[in-house]
């Protein structure tokens, strides 16, 4: 028999029992959905985490304080320096100027410190540099280069780095970091299973009502692909309008749930992520949709196909 | 063509169904197994099918050992046989129509064959006004006849026929085995299970009475009693 002509038989098949087991294939696609759904949850959830973490990192810097009298240049040579470091992010110069402006700008409604700055009369605060890496785990690196430099190691310029004061915080965040995404990941394989082991119970049950129909097909010569080929399109279809029906369903669960992770976690708006992430989303629930409706079409028919 | 040699079947709760059958069958020959039910007809067939494995002894189809075949090689075994079983085994989802064609998409007919052979068949067993009808939506003389339209389709080698008359009346009995002995003045060897005494009574081929698992009697050209019982009778 020809290939195609083969193919097309299983496929014409396989679209027929769909439409006429109305009942099973309606219920199995819920089912499907349902998993779907629980699966996209949790890509939303880990982008949560993700984004949320990195929000918390961002917060995390290191300062490098000057003596009021270290020259300028001294300080962008060590600027440019440090941003060739690979673990940095970036590196802000706050000048003495600027230090100084700040300060004011923070202590404007308090009178003594007014005061004690007139007196003073000139600019006590020296020059800073505001340094971030790509991650907090790499502040440590980032320090001992940055300490490795002659400017900071045998320099009178250097009035302290910041890093030692933050230290036990930061390790703490790492830790935190580590074990949230432990946490996440676990949730996810978990769940993912959960609902891989839901449709293929349901899968199970569809192709159980079947039995009989398969042991016949198997008594008057018809060969395992041909049996069990309409199984796996009927297992595709029910993964590729499972995964239509979650897009879909995603765009109003999202809508409403945005509102509140937009004040929770530190402003990330899932149903901008949906509608930013909506092609890749949909080709993931796609392929994870399709691939459970063969897997499980699969391994439901195998028992019924020894006769 | 069928060789049954020292063929026994046990089931697993010790009940012997089939005892040390020793049986030759020629092609184009018309066989009827009669016996009261129980007697191990079905498993016979069940054995000839590849349903059920021997537990003792081998059947040999054209010189293979058909219960040595590898998996992917029963397909095209059976695809050589047409059976009528006793409870039909139609297929539900598919409508009348599809029942028969699916026996030819099987053996990878084309469509244009398939539509040109279908209506035929149906014709010849009376269901041509039904092809569009699920098995749930026919009569059980109806759903026999569909069981033969869709046995004979391919013109197999072996005709295995279990019970074919069981819900027909006379009538369409008669009919049936008109099919069954044209389809084997073809070519087709058939093998007819019944325990129906005046379809055999009007075929008159060889009889293999079984009973309780063991062939008692294998005569050409036989009614359902044998000579001497008749005698006993008249006596």
């Amino acid at each position: 028999m020809s290939l195609k002509l083969d193919l097309q038989r299983i496929v014409r098949e396989g679209l027929i029992n769909f439409w006429r087991n109305k009942l099973v294939s309606f219920s199995t696609l819920m089912i499907v959905t349902m998993a779907l759904l629980m699966m996209s949850s949790l890509l939303f959830l880990n982008a949560v985490m993700d984004f949320s973490l990195k929000q918390l990192q961002d917060r995390v810097d290191i300062n490098i304080y000057f003596f009021p009298d270290a020259p300028e240049a001294e300080i962008l040579g060590l600027q440019k320096r440090i941003e060739t470091i690979p673990e940095v992010k970036d590196v802000d110069y706050v000048s003495k100027e600027k230090a100084f402006a700040d300060f004011q700008e923070r202590h404007k409604n308090d009178e003594l410190i007014s005061r004690s700055l007139e007196e003073l009369g000139d600019n006590p605060l020296g020059a800073s540099l505001n340094i971030r890496a790509f991650e907090s785990t790499q502040y440590e690196a980032v320090v001992l280069s940055i300490e490795s430099e002659p400017v900071v190691a045998n320099s009178e310029f250097v009035e302290r780095i910041n890093y030692y004061d933050n230290k036990t915080t930061i390790e703490r965040l790492n830790e935190f970091t580590h074990v949230v995404r432990l946490v996440v990941y676990g949730l996810i394989v978990i769940f993912s299973l959960i609902a891989l082991l839901v449709v293929l119970s349901t899968m199970r049950i569809a192709i159980f009502a079947a039995r009989k129909e398969i042991i016949v097909k198997r008594l008057v010569g018809a060969e395992h692909r041909y049996v069990r080929g309409p199984f796996i399109v009927m297992g595709i279809l029910y993964g590729a309008f499972g995964s239509l029906l979650t897009i879909i369903a995603l765009y109003p669960i999202t809508r409403w749930i945005g509102n509140y992770t937009k004040t929770f976690f530190g402003g990330m708006d899932v149903f901008n992520y949906y509608l930013l992430n909506f092609l890749s989303i949909f080709v993931i629930v796609l392929a994870i949709g399709v691939i459970i409706g063969v897997v499980s079409s699969r391994l439901a028919t195998r028992k019924y196909l020894k006769v | 063509m069928i060789n049954f040699d020292n063929v026994s079947k046990k089931y697993q709760d010790k009940n012997v169904s089939v005892h040390n059958i020793d049986l030759t069958i020629k092609k184009g020959e018309f066989i009827t197994f009669i016996g009261p039910s129980g007697a191990g007809k079905t498993t016979l067939l069940k054995l000839l099918l590849t349903e059920e494995k021997p537990t003792e002894g081998i059947i040999h189809f054209d010189g293979i050992n058909i219960h040595n075949l590898r998996t992917v090689d029963v397909p095209a075994y059976r695809q050589r046989i047409g059976v009528v079983f006793q409870d039909y085994k139609l297929l539900p989802n598919k409508t009348t129509y599809e029942n028969v064609a699916f026996a030819m998409e099987m053996i990878g007919k084309s469509d244009a064959d398939i539509k040109a052979d279908v209506p035929h068949a149906l014709e010849l067993v009376g269901l041509d006004e039904k092809g569009f009808s699920f098995p749930d939506q026919l009569s059980g003389g109806e759903q026999q006849r569909l069981a033969i339209a869709r046995a004979i389709i391919n013109q197999p080698d072996l005709l295995i026929a279990d019970e074919p008359t069981g819900s027909l009346d006379p009538e369409a009995s008669q009919r049936v085995l008109q099919i069954l002995k044209k389809i084997n003045e073809l070519g087709t060897t058939v093998i007819l299970a019944t325990h129906d005494r005046d379809v055999v009574d009007t075929l008159q081929r060889r009889v293999v009475k079984i009973d309780k698992g063991y062939i008692t009697r294998d005569e050409e050209k036989s009614l359902y009693n044998d000579k001497e019982s008749d005698n006993d009778k008249k006596e």
